[in-house]
């Protein structure tokens, strides 16, 4: 290989990882943390702490986890879990909220008014700050208020999540799959309808 | 994305046809490289020829840096990339055999075949040879069965097994091949006894080995994927909308678009498919929450014009898959606030006067209607005709016979 084929391909090697580089360099910093990592944890069990959790982190001597109320100031004046610091969920992505948020070894347990509410927010967060351990409480303010403010711990509650069926559908609503009463798998939709036309043709 | 035929982009029947072109490819790149002559493979058992070591460790670097960088822009699904399994005894045993023949005829199987087309003899006596070791391999296989199948250790990374990370392992490599680069051209000078003056005209590979070892030294500080998209909005653009309320359908919304019939909204169920199964909202598709940004649904949901409305038994679930297909740069999607125990709270629950959220007067007289309404044509199998009432396209094929002929000689 002559000198100047060499350091022609070393060139094109060199521009050819800067031009790569510079283009993942265009879409950085928007997270530091991939949407389908976020989305594993925000779908993993631990990702809502259920009451019984939840008290037991309360009780703790040395608190392990940063307890962040997202509603509104005049919200969190009026009520809140006691060691919570309130950071509204309009203001929690801004840089000056960052700072109490990246204290190190503590997990974030985000509540809000609802438990969807503080999901999303985590979800966000979790996607700005890549190290960061953000979980959320179940069920919205007025559900841990009852819960864990006003008196003791129903057990019944202490597993108590949001997505969980209330109703027995069925004995509502009748779709074309339980029609008959009996739960069957739905019939495939067929994608389209096949119509054959006939046609004699020929010399 | 690549590889493109186990992602569905490529037609898997053009397999052998891909296979025919790779390997005419790799034909032609081994006899330009020399590799049909004996004498210059065999050369690196006897250190007079190391070109074989060069070029194989090059082609191993080239690749393995193209796929570190291909994985971290996301062109490459790792996943997908079929890796051999390791057997340990039989890769030993096998390689063994393959080094013992390699040095005693000097070819490799792939080698001998590039040189028996050639019409060099060596190489065909080698290709028969390795015919005839296939055909006893064959008839004895039940013999070497143990051997061949046993201490399968599945498909592990050697920078797994040795507890390092993908790009250390990768810098370690080429640092390594780079050294082997100097040693194997030292052993050669000696071996060859080549003339100094010759050795001083030889082209600097200093600047190549600097670049290669930085760029392996950039990768060591790249995540193994990129944290963003160029799809995906910031995170404020997501905040600022879902406070204003985007993204957020109400369970009289989703009554509405049902009893009309709506074909601009497709519900997605989150839950279970036994759930699923067991009872849906009509028309619903069943996603698993974990599958939302696969590849299978991408084409979903940034083609299909419609608005998609994600729902569960209750907000939290559908809110977390909104929100990711929303920073995944999905449009037209939604979720339903309060979710299934929400719908059917508000539809069914006996709470007369139930006003939703920041309704006056008048709009809560309108809403309470549509509500009884709404109960009434459910209870009564109005989702049934619902769903049977949905057009379905036609697909027309035209079958043409043959006329009838009567004649004859």
């Amino acid at each position: 290989m002559t000198i100047k084929l060499l350091n022609t391909g070393t060139l094109l090697f060199a521009a050819l990882l800067a031009a790569g580089l510079l283009f993942a360099a265009l879409t950085s910093g928007k997270y530091n943390q991939s949407n389908g990592r976020v989305l594993e944890k925000a779908l993993d069990e631990s990702f809502v702490v259920g009451y019984g959790e939840l008290q037991g982190l309360l009780d703790e001597p040395e608190r392990r986890v940063l307890l962040v109320d997202l509603r509104p100031a005049e919200a969190f004046a009026a009520g809140h879990l006691p060691g919570a610091i309130n950071i509204p969920a309009a203001q929690i992505l801004d840089q000056n909220a960052q700072g109490p948020l990246k204290e190190k070894n503590r997990a974030i347990l985000l509540y809000a008014a609802e438990e969807h509410e503080a999901a999303t927010v985590a979800m966000l967060l979790m996607g700005k700050q890549k190290k960061a351990v953000v979980r959320v409480v179940a069920g919205g303010f007025e559900d841990i208020r009852a819960q864990l403010l006003e008196g003791p711990l129903d057990p019944s509650f202490r597993y108590f999540r949001d997505d969980k069926a209330r109703f027995d559908y069925n004995r509502f609503m009748k779709t074309a799959t339980q029609a008959d009463g009996e739960e069957t798998a739905p019939p495939p939709v067929p994608e389209f309808r096949t119509e054959v036309v006939s046609v004699q043709g020929g010399c | 994305m690549a590889p493109f035929i186990p992602q569905g982009l490529v037609n898997p029947e053009l397999t052998l046809f891909f296979a025919l072109v790779l390997g005419l490819g790799f034909g032609y790149v081994l006899e330009q490289a020399g590799f049909s002559s004996s004498r210059k493979l065999a050369g690196v058992f006897y250190g007079y020829d190391f070109v074989v070591l060069r070029v194989f460790f090059t082609a191993g670097i080239t690749a393995m840096t193209g796929l570190l960088f291909f994985s971290y822009l996301g062109w490459v699904d790792m996943s997908l990339v079929y890796i051999n399994p390791t057997f340990l005894w039989s890769a030993v045993v096998g390689g063994a055999i393959m080094g013992f023949g390699f040095i005693m005829g000097g070819f490799c199987p792939g080698t001998s075949l590039v040189g028996a087309v050639i019409g060099k003899v060596d190489a065909m006596v080698f290709v028969a040879g390795m015919f005839i070791g296939l055909f006893v391999f064959g008839h004895f296989y039940h013999t070497f069965e143990p051997l061949y199948t046993g201490s399968f250790l599945g498909s592990p990374f050697i920078y797994e097994t040795l507890g390092l990370s993908r790009s250390l392992f990768a810098l370690l490599m080429a640092l390594m091949a780079l050294f082997a680069f100097a040693i194997t051209q030292i052993i050669e000078d000696r071996v060859n006894k080549t003339d100094p003056a010759r050795i001083g005209k030889r082209p600097s590979y200093v600047l190549p080995a600097m670049m290669l070892a930085g760029a392996m030294l950039v990768f060591l500080f790249l995540p193994p994927e990129k944290s963003s998209g160029l799809s995906e909005p910031r995170c404020g653009e997501i905040m600022a909308a879902w406070q204003q309320g985007g993204g957020r359908v109400d369970a009289e919304k989703v009554a509405y678009d049902i009893i009309r019939g709506n074909q601009d909204v497709v519900l997605i169920d989150l839950r279970p498919q036994e759930h699923h199964l067991h009872f849906t909202l009509p028309g619903a598709v069943n996603i698993p929450p974990e599958e939302l940004l696969s590849r299978r649904w991408r084409a979903f949901f940034r083609k299909d014009p419609r608005h998609k409305v994600f729902f569960g038994d209750g907000t939290s679930l559908a809110a977390r898959a909104w929100t990711a297909a929303v920073r995944q740069g999905y449009e037209g999607v939604y979720y339903l606030e309060g979710g299934l125990n929400g719908l059917f709270d508000r539809l069914f629950a006996e709470k007369p006067g139930h006003a939703p959220h920041g309704s006056n007067g008048y709009m809560n007289q309108f809403s309470e209607r549509f509500v009884r309404e709404a109960r009434q044509f459910f209870m009564e199998g109005g989702a049934i005709r619902a769903e049977e009432s949905r057009p379905v396209p036609v697909r027309t094929i035209i079958e043409i016979k043959a006329p009838d002929v009567a004649g004859g000689c």
